[in-house]
C-alpha cells in the first residue's frame, strides 16, 4: 500500500512541477505579440511621430518593442519611445539609431505599469537630423508593429497566474482524454504491484538465458 | 529473478514513463508532418505536386521533403486515428499564426499522434529482446534517453524505419534472408538512411552475385513501387534534391574526400574480410563515425541505437562509457540556435516558454561566449571521445551466440 502510495504521489509531484512551478518559476514575463506582417516601411524623418493605441489587459507592462530597419546601419538619430496613459506621459526614454540592425526589434523595457484593463498609447518619435535613413515597420494598415511584455512582479503573482492558467487549459480539456488517460495510469501503475501468478514453464522464458 | 521482474515490471514502468512524457512534450515537426499528411485523406495522392501548385494558399508553406511511403502510411494512420482526436485537431493543425498552439487540447493531439511510436517502440524492444536474448538489452532500450527524447519529446517518426531495420536483422537471425532484404526495404521507402546497413545485412558468404542481386532487388523493391508513380513529375524531384543527410555526410572533408564514406568503407571491407562476425561491432563503429563527421539533426540519433545496444549490453563497463558521450550529445542539442529544441519543448504546457531565453543565447547574452564555438568543440569532443570509445568496442569485441 505504501508502495501504490509513494507511486502516486511522485507523478503527482512531477506534474506539479512540471505543469505549475515551471511555467511559474520559469516564466516571468510574457509576451504579447500579435505577429503581424511587417508590410509597410515607414520613415523615420526628423520630428515624424508615429503611434498606436493598445489594450491592456493583462497587468505589469513593463516593456514595448517597435520593429525597425536600418539600412546599412548608419543611422545615428536619437529615438524617443513613449507610453501615454488619458493623463499624460507614463514612460519615457531616448535611444540611439546605432542601436538598430537591419531589421531588429528596439525594445524600452520600464518599470512596470502595474492595474489592468487600461488603455494606452505607445510613441516612437525622431529628433535626429537624418533623412530616411531609418524605417519603422508596420501592418498594411499602416500601424507600427509592436511587441508587449508583461512581468511578473513575484514568485507568488506568478504561481497565481500559472495555477489560473493551467486550471483554465485542464479545464477546457477533452473530458473522454482526461478519463482514459488518469485510467491507464492508474491502472499502469496498480500492475506495477498487483501479484500475478505466470507459469514458469514458459517457452519463451526457456529460451531466455539466465541473468549474468 | 521471476518473469515478472526481468520482463513485466519493466515493460510497465517504461510504459508509465512514456505516458507521463508523451502529452506534456512537443516539437513543430510533429505538427508539421501531420499537416501535410492530412491532405490524404482528402483525396490528394500526390502530395509533392499538390503542395507546388497551391503553396500561396497552404497555412504551413514547407514542403513535403519525406518519401511517399511516409506519407501514405502515416496519412493512413492519421485516419485511423482521427475518432480518438478532439474537434479542434484540425483547427489546430491548419492554424500556424498567433495563438498557433494556444490549443487546451495540445496535450491530447500530443498523446494521441505519438500512440502509433509507442506501438513501434515497445515491437523494437521485443526485437531487441529475441535479437540478443537478454533481459539486460531489453531494459537498456527501454530506459535508455535517447529513445525517450527522439521518439516522445521530439515525436518524430523515426522509430518505425528503426523498427524495420531490427526486423531486417531479426530475419537474418532467422535465415529468412529475402524477407530480410524486403524489411529493410520497406524502412529504405520510409527514409532512405537504411541504404547505410544494406551492404552489412545483404552481403555473407556465400558471395554469390544472383543472390547478392536478388536482395539487392528485393530491398529497392518497395521503394521503387512506391516512388515510381512521382518520378515523372519534376516536383518529387525538386522536394528531394539536396537532401539534408547526403549534403552533411559529405561535409567534413580531408584532401577534397569526403571522410564519412570513406571510413564507411573501410568498415564495410574490415566487415567482410572479418566474417562470420557481427554485424553490431562494425555498425556501432559506423555510429561513432557517423556522429564524429555528421552535424547530425537529434532525431538521426536512433537510427543506429538498437545496433549499438545489441553490441554494447553485455559488459556494463561499456554500457556507463556512453553516459559521457550522451551528455556531450545532449549538449550539442540544446546549444542548437533553435528555441524548440529546448524551452519549446514544453510548449504544451505553456507557449510562452518558446520566449524564454535558450542556453545558445543564454551563453551570449549573460557570458558574452560565442555559442557556435563551444556547440562546436562540443562536436569535437564528441569526435575524440568516439575515438576512445572505437578503442574500447575493438578491445572488447565479440561474436554474438
Amino acid at each position: 500500500m505504501f508502495k501504490i502510495a509513494a507511486v502516486f504521489l511522485s507523478q503527482l509531484i512531477f506534474f506539479t512541477i512540471i505543469l505549475f512551478l515551471a511555467p511559474a518559476l520559469f516564466i516571468r514575463q510574457r509576451v504579447y505579440d500579435l505577429h503581424e506582417e511587417a508590410a509597410v516601411q515607414l520613415p523615420l524623418s526628423p520630428s515624424s511621430t508615429y503611434s498606436r493605441p493598445i489594450d491592456v489587459t493583462t497587468p505589469n507592462l513593463n516593456s514595448i518593442s517597435f520593429f525597425l530597419k536600418n539600412p546599412n546601419l548608419k543611422n545615428q538619430q536619437t529615438l524617443v519611445l513613449s507610453v501615454f496613459n488619458q493623463s499624460g506621459v507614463i514612460r519615457q526614454s531616448t535611444f540611439s539609431g546605432r542601436n538598430v540592425g537591419d531589421p531588429s526589434w528596439l525594445t524600452y523595457k520600464f518599470d512596470p505599469i502595474s492595474g489592468s484593463p487600461s488603455h494606452l498609447t505607445v510613441e516612437i518619435s525622431s529628433l535626429g537630423q537624418s533623412v530616411d535613413s531609418l524605417y519603422l515597420l508596420a501592418n498594411k494598415s499602416g500601424q507600427p508593429v509592436y511587441r508587449l511584455t508583461h512581468k511578473s512582479t513575484d514568485l507568488r503573482q506568478s504561481l497565481n497566474q500559472s495555477a489560473a492558467n493551467q486550471t483554465a487549459k485542464l479545464g477546457s480539456l477533452s473530458r473522454p482524454f482526461i478519463v482514459f488517460y488518469f485510467i491507464i495510469l492508474i491502472t499502469a501503475d496498480l500492475f506495477l504491484f498487483v501479484p500475478i501468478n505466470i507459469k514458469p514453464q514458459n517457452k519463451a522464458v526457456n529460451r531466455l538465458k539466465q541473468p549474468e | 529473478m521471476t518473469v515478472r521482474q526481468r520482463f513485466l515490471n519493466p515493460l510497465v514502468l517504461a510504459f508509465i514513463i512514456r505516458l507521463i512524457i508523451m502529452p506534456l512534450f512537443y516539437h513543430p515537426d510533429i505538427k508539421s508532418q501531420h499537416y501535410h499528411f492530412q491532405f490524404l485523406s482528402q483525396g490528394y495522392l500526390n502530395i509533392y505536386q499538390f503542395i507546388d501548385q497551391n503553396l500561396p494558399r497552404l497555412a504551413y508553406t514547407d514542403t513535403f521533403n519525406y518519401l511517399p511511403l511516409t506519407y501514405f502510411f502515416f496519412g493512413a494512420i492519421q485516419f485511423l486515428l482521427r475518432p480518438f482526436l478532439p474537434h479542434d485537431f484540425f483547427l489546430w493543425l491548419n492554424d500556424w499564426g498567433v495563438g498557433a498552439n494556444d490549443y487546451p487540447n495540445l496535450y491530447c493531439f500530443m498523446f494521441i499522434l505519438k500512440i502509433p511510436y509507442l506501438f513501434f517502440d515497445f515491437l523494437t524492444a521485443f526485437l531487441i529482446l529475441r535479437l540478443t536474448n537478454s533481459p539486460k538489452a531489453f531494459r537498456l532500450w527501454l530506459f535508455n534517453p535517447i529513445s525517450l527524447y527522439v521518439i516522445y519529446v521530439l515525436g518524430n517518426f523515426d522509430i518505425v524505419p528503426v523498427f524495420f531495420t531490427c526486423l531486417s536483422l531479426y530475419l537474418v537471425k532467422k535465415q529468412r534472408y529475402s524477407f530480410s532484404a524486403l524489411s529493410l526495404g520497406i524502412a529504405i521507402s520510409l527514409k532512405a538512411y537504411p541504404v547505410l546497413f544494406l551492404p552489412f545485412i545483404i552481403l555473407r558468404p556465400p558471395y554469390r552475385l544472383r543472390l547478392i542481386f536478388s536482395y539487392i532487388f528485393l530491398a529497392t523493391l518497395p521503394l521503387l513501387a512506391t516512388i515510381i508513380p512521382f518520378l515523372f513529375g519534376h516536383h518529387f524531384l525538386q522536394s528531394f534534391t539536396g537532401s539534408g543527410l547526403t549534403q552533411k555526410i559529405m561535409e567534413y572533408r580531408f584532401l577534397q574526400l569526403p571522410l564519412f564514406p570513406v571510413l564507411y568503407f573501410f568498415i564495410l571491407i574490415h566487415y567482410l574480410l572479418t566474417r562470420p562476425s557481427s554485424q553490431y561491432f562494425h555498425l556501432s563503429l559506423v555510429f561513432l563515425i557517423f556522429l564524429s563527421l555528421v552535424n547530425f539533426h537529434p532525431q538521426w540519433l536512433i537510427w543506429f541505437l538498437p545496433f549499438q545496444l545489441v553490441y554494447i549490453f553485455t559488459k556494463p563497463s561499456l554500457v556507463y562509457l556512453h553516459l559521457p558521450l550522451y551528455f556531450l550529445v545532449f549538449t550539442y542539442i540544446f546549444l542548437t540556435p533553435d528555441s524548440f529544441l529546448f524551452w519549446g519543448h514544453l510548449t504544451a504546457v505553456d507557449s510562452q516558454f518558446i520566449n524564454l531565453t535558450s542556453p545558445h543565447s543564454l551563453l551570449f547574452y549573460r557570458f558574452s561566449l560565442n555559442p557556435d564555438l563551444i556547440r562546436d568543440l562540443s562536436h569535437r569532443a564528441i569526435t575524440l571521445y568516439s575515438i576512445f570509445l572505437a578503442s574500447a568496442y575493438v578491445q572488447n569485441r565479440r561474436r554474438l551466440p
